[in-house]
């Protein structure tokens, strides 16, 4: 597989993984360059490799947390931008609730907030995961388990849910 | 078995997916990353050369019997310390020529033009207000840079706000000049800055102003070639 033939496959794959992650439709694009440019720099190893898709997934992944390590959390969006979702579709309740998860992802961690989105969006198993990130699956599930006990327990949320 | 958490979760992730942006161009701005890489990697390359060529020329250089006399321009022995400027009389002034420093001590990656100012990640007309340790060395990577902050007078493109801080080369030390490819600075200085996030990512990620011309003295006709070449 060539490098060309490789993006025309994966690129939108890893450009939509890129935008959940971050959330910024700029970010995700120079976040999946920035991937491939690391893919690009080691073809053969990464053309050699059992999963390619995984390990340039795997680099994806290490760039976004690099990136969130070296900004401040003050950073984070806690609103809507512009280039975020569009919710203008949905109805009011469906809105209001997705907007409070959204809130609530984005007061976690932001290696908490990737792994829901690996198991959550990518459908990655935990050993998947963990191989993403180069943690161990334990770490992964006790990521996972915190993160989500972390939401449900927010007072806001049951109210959402309490409404549905 | 999936909980309504987990659902939202679901459903959120699959909403803000499709709404990511479409992957056009997604090669050309990958291959684009990688030759600027290059270019920023070549750089680094040959300025840190130009230093330890510097560095080492002091060193065999008479000027060494003087600076051994002369504890405050000593050779510092901490390699990660700022290097001592080119020394002895009759030394080249690295600000010969426009851009500042480019001249005589280093081969520039790329030549200083109006036009390439506009190639690097970011640009801005800045006032330093402050000098303090470098933000962008990893782990085992050493070398004489100060992290300076600038009131900015107006950005020419790669950021917003009004103060940013980037590394640069370390000021000079007393009276002397730095050896680097950056003018001589210090609080209060008006500067034209240009650069590149060191190691990627976005423009002002691990921001390092580049030298060569790059980032030099402010002068209102400068200034506005910029902002011409970056409109």
């Amino acid at each position: 597989m060539t490098f060309d033939e490789f993006v025309a496959e994966q690129g939108q794959p890893l450009l939509r993984l890129a935008f959940v992650l971050t959330g910024d439709r700029h970010l995700a694009e120079d976040l999946a360059q920035t991937a491939l440019a690391d893919a690009y720099r080691h073809w053969r190893k990464v053309a050699a490799a059992r999963a390619p898709d995984a390990y340039v997934r795997r680099m994806l992944v290490n760039a976004h947390l690099s990136w969130r390590r070296r900004r401040s959390t003050t950073e984070r969006p806690t609103e809507l931008d512009e280039t975020a979702g569009d919710w203008a579709a949905d109805p009011g309740e469906a809105i209001a609730a997705r907007e409070q998860m959204r809130l609530l992802l984005a007061s976690l961690a932001p290696r908490a907030r990737t792994v829901l989105v690996l198991r959550y969006y990518a459908d990655l198993t935990d050993a998947a995961i963990s191989e993403a990130m180069g943690v161990s699956e334990s770490s992964v599930r006790a990521t996972a388990s915190r993160a989500l006990a972390s939401l449900r327990d927010t007072a806001t949320l049951a109210d959402v849910k309490e409404n549905r | 078995m999936s909980s309504p958490t987990e659902q939202q979760l679901r459903d959120l992730f699959a909403s803000e997916a499709s709404a990511a942006p479409q992957a056009v161009g997604l090669t050309d701005g990958t291959l684009r990353k990688v030759r600027h890489r290059r270019r920023v990697r070549t750089a680094w390359a040959v300025g840190m050369v130009g230093v330890v060529v510097l560095t080492v020329g002091g060193l065999t250089s008479d000027a060494l019997d003087q600076q051994r006399q002369n504890p405050p321009m000593a050779v510092p022995s901490d390699p990660t310390a700022e290097v001592a400027p080119p020394g002895g009389e009759g030394a080249t002034d690295p600000r010969d020529g426009d851009a500042v420093g480019g001249g005589a001590a280093q081969e520039c990656a790329e030549d200083y033009s109006p036009a390439a100012v506009a190639g690097r990640s970011f640009a801005f007309d800045g006032t330093v207000t402050a000098i303090g340790p470098a933000g962008s060395n990893r782990s085992g990577v050493a070398s004489p840079l100060a992290g300076v902050t600038f009131r900015v007078n107006e950005w020419f493109h790669g950021g917003a706000g009004q103060t940013v801080t980037v590394d640069m080369d370390a000021p000079p030390s007393g009276s002397g000049r730095s050896d680097a490819s950056v003018p001589a600075y210090g609080i209060g200085t008006r500067l034209l800055v240009s650069g590149e996030p060191r190691w990627g990512g976005p423009p002002l990620d691990a921001a390092i102003a580049w030298g060569c011309g790059f980032t030099r003295d402010y002068t209102a006709q400068t200034a506005a070639e910029w902002a011409d070449a970056t409109r």
